[in-house]
């Protein structure tokens, strides 16, 4: 079971890095178009999960926090653009329970807000040289790069299967998705930045892949199935949203699989119209057969799956460490992933 | 031929059998093996994934080699690992040359503000020329403190009017204690709000930064730092 550590080390973590993320959130002109419209998702909350995990990771290893709050901050930085532009593509209405930027304020505007957080981050990225020097900084920069190709890839392929209507997806091809679009930025990359930090060396990052993809993708197939089942005070974005926006998630990969020739028939005709056209009763009826056929649970049981083999990878990660609060965290993280609501 | 029209069978309902989980295995076992096979197969699977995904990369890396991290080389890796980054912006080309000025030359542009680690804000870009419709409110500042002390303040415009709190004020090392005696004050809607800071005489010196906050919607519309300097 997970104890009060995670949530207490996300709070003081969390802390830290919207401090020093204030420092690249200042007002400043054009105030009404861009810089007060930056601030916005920042300043929304989050759980600070992968800024956290940075600092954690690199303290782990023996770093001081200061010397990962900068890439922690970059990392939020370029979280925030990616939500902004992923509002944008999904049409999505709500971000962190509030209406999201695009619809407050328009596509064009919207769009190059996010550009802003990105380059925000970069700056971010640069001013590491400060704090690590300038052949470390690079090795982060790098590694900051290569991210966000995985993710801008993973997003592609998502969108891809979307635009085309593709109904014969195999669990293998959401993981694949899943791998480059949510793992990467979320668990994959924070963990070998903070390897990074803390080593002070690039070697071996690789193995970090295994304990992120298991961990990122427990962690998104959570979210999928709370997009559908959560709390909708807490959850902080549309209900069902998911399925109003066609997105691919297992659920709907599995449904697909199982439903019968009329049925699917039925889903595809439903995916293939523009989210503004799908009607209540038709996301209802899509909802009622993921619960009949059992898509659900099926998820379900797969992100415990992947949640212990992420325990299994965190352990031969870490196991040789010191103990501390930073390692106990990690340790603790695939549970926590399960049991967040 | 007969005229009489021939009996067909219904068109099938499905023409594969349903494989959600709980039919996946055959009919569940006592002791929920079907879900047992269902999480080791998705484990096996994620595996199979991963570690093609890893291959892959390793079979990448091989093609491409290693990179060289000589001094010499670190400029125009920056340069180039940036310029990737950016491709995507597309009103920010003044900042990103700004960035790559600074990246190229080598300068810590936003060092450290002071020997315990805080870090910096960004440079602010030239001032746009339109001005903008709202101000901040006015503010006045006491600062009691036997020790050198210079107080930054940004406050947004929605901070006009709002019921504000400041937290206390904290360093980035955790270890630091905080600066607790930060309060803020609002007389009258005519008088400017005051920002009294007392720094205990035993304060290590450093850059202490604290968020303020609108108390009814808990969004920060400002920021307070204070950087402490050793006495003479």
């Amino acid at each position: 079971m997970p104890t009060d550590l995670i949530p207490a080390l996300l709070r003081e973590y969390g802390d830290v890095t919207r401090v020093a993320l204030c420092d690249y959130l200042r007002p400043r002109a054009p105030h009404r178009h861009l810089y007060n419209l930056v601030a916005d998702y920042p300043r929304r909350g989050g759980r600070m999960l992968r800024p956290s995990l940075c600092i954690a990771t690199a303290r782990a290893f023996g770093a001081k926090l200061e010397d990962a709050v900068r890439s922690a901050v970059a990392l939020e930085l370029l979280h925030n653009a990616f939500l902004v532009h992923d509002d944008v593509e999904d049409d999505s209405d709500v971000r962190r329970g509030r209406p999201t930027l695009h619809t407050l304020h328009g596509v064009p505007l919207a769009v190059n807000v996010g550009d802003a957080l990105a380059l925000l981050g970069l700056r971010a990225l640069i001013d590491n040289q400060a704090t690590l020097g300038p052949r470390l900084a690079v090795h982060v920069l790098q590694e900051a790069e290569r991210m966000a190709r995985e993710s801008i890839e993973g997003q592609a392929v998502e969108l891809g299967w979307r635009r085309d209507n593709a109904l014969s997806l195999s669990d293998a091809d959401y993981l694949e998705m899943v791998l480059k679009k949510t793992c990467w930025y979320t668990t994959i990359y924070p963990s070998r930045v903070g390897a990074l930090i803390g080593t002070r060396s690039d070697r071996d990052l690789d193995k970090f892949i295994r304990f992120g993809f298991f961990l990122g993708a427990a962690f998104q197939l959570q979210d999928d199935l709370l997009n559908l089942q959560g709390d909708r005070a807490r959850y902080g974005k549309e209900l069902d949203g998911d399925i109003w926006e066609g997105k691919r998630t297992l659920m709907l990969i599995s449904l697909l699989r199982d439903a019968t020739p009329a049925e699917r028939e039925r889903l595809a005709g439903f995916l293939a119209r523009e989210r503004r056209e799908r009607q209540p009763a038709e996301v209802g009826w899509v909802r009622e057969r993921m619960e009949a056929y059992g898509c659900l649970d099926y998820a379900r049981q797969v992100a415990h799956g992947l949640a212990g083999a992420a325990a299994h990878e965190g352990e031969l990660l870490y196991s040789a460490l010191p103990d501390s609060r930073d390692k106990r965290f990690i340790r603790e993280l695939p549970t926590w992933v399960l049991a967040r609501n | 031929m007969s005229t009489e029209e021939r009996i067909k069978r219904p068109e099938p309902e499905r023409t594969q059998p349903i494989r959600s989980w709980s039919t996946l295995f055959g009919a569940p076992e006592p002791g929920g093996k079907s879900l047992q096979d269902v999480v080791s197969r998705s484990v096996d699977l994620g595996y199979r994934v991963v570690d093609e995904y890893v291959r892959q990369g390793q079979r990448a890396a091989q093609r491409l080699g290693e990179r060289s991290y000589r001094p010499e080389n670190m400029v125009s890796d920056v340069q180039e690992l940036t310029a990737r980054l950016a491709q995507y912006a597309s009103e920010f080309l003044g900042v990103w040359f700004e960035l790559l000025e600074l990246a190229a030359s080598g300068s810590a542009a936003r060092r450290m503000a002071a020997a315990n680690g805080a870090p910096t804000g960004p440079a602010p870009p030239p001032a746009a020329p339109a001005r903008e419709p709202s101000r901040p409110p006015r503010v006045r500042i006491e600062v009691a403190s036997a020790q050198p002390a210079e107080v930054e303040l940004d406050l947004r415009p929605e901070a006009a009017g709002a019921a504000l709190v400041v937290h206390a004020l904290r360093c980035a090392d955790p270890a630091t204690p905080r600066m607790t005696d930060v309060t803020l004050d609002l007389r009258s809607p005519d008088d400017p709000l005051t920002l009294r800071i007392r720094v205990p005489g035993d304060q290590p010196p450093g850059v202490y930064t604290g968020v303020i906050l609108d108390e009814r919607t808990s969004l920060t519309v400002g920021t307070v730092s204070v950087r402490i300097t050793p006495g003479p």
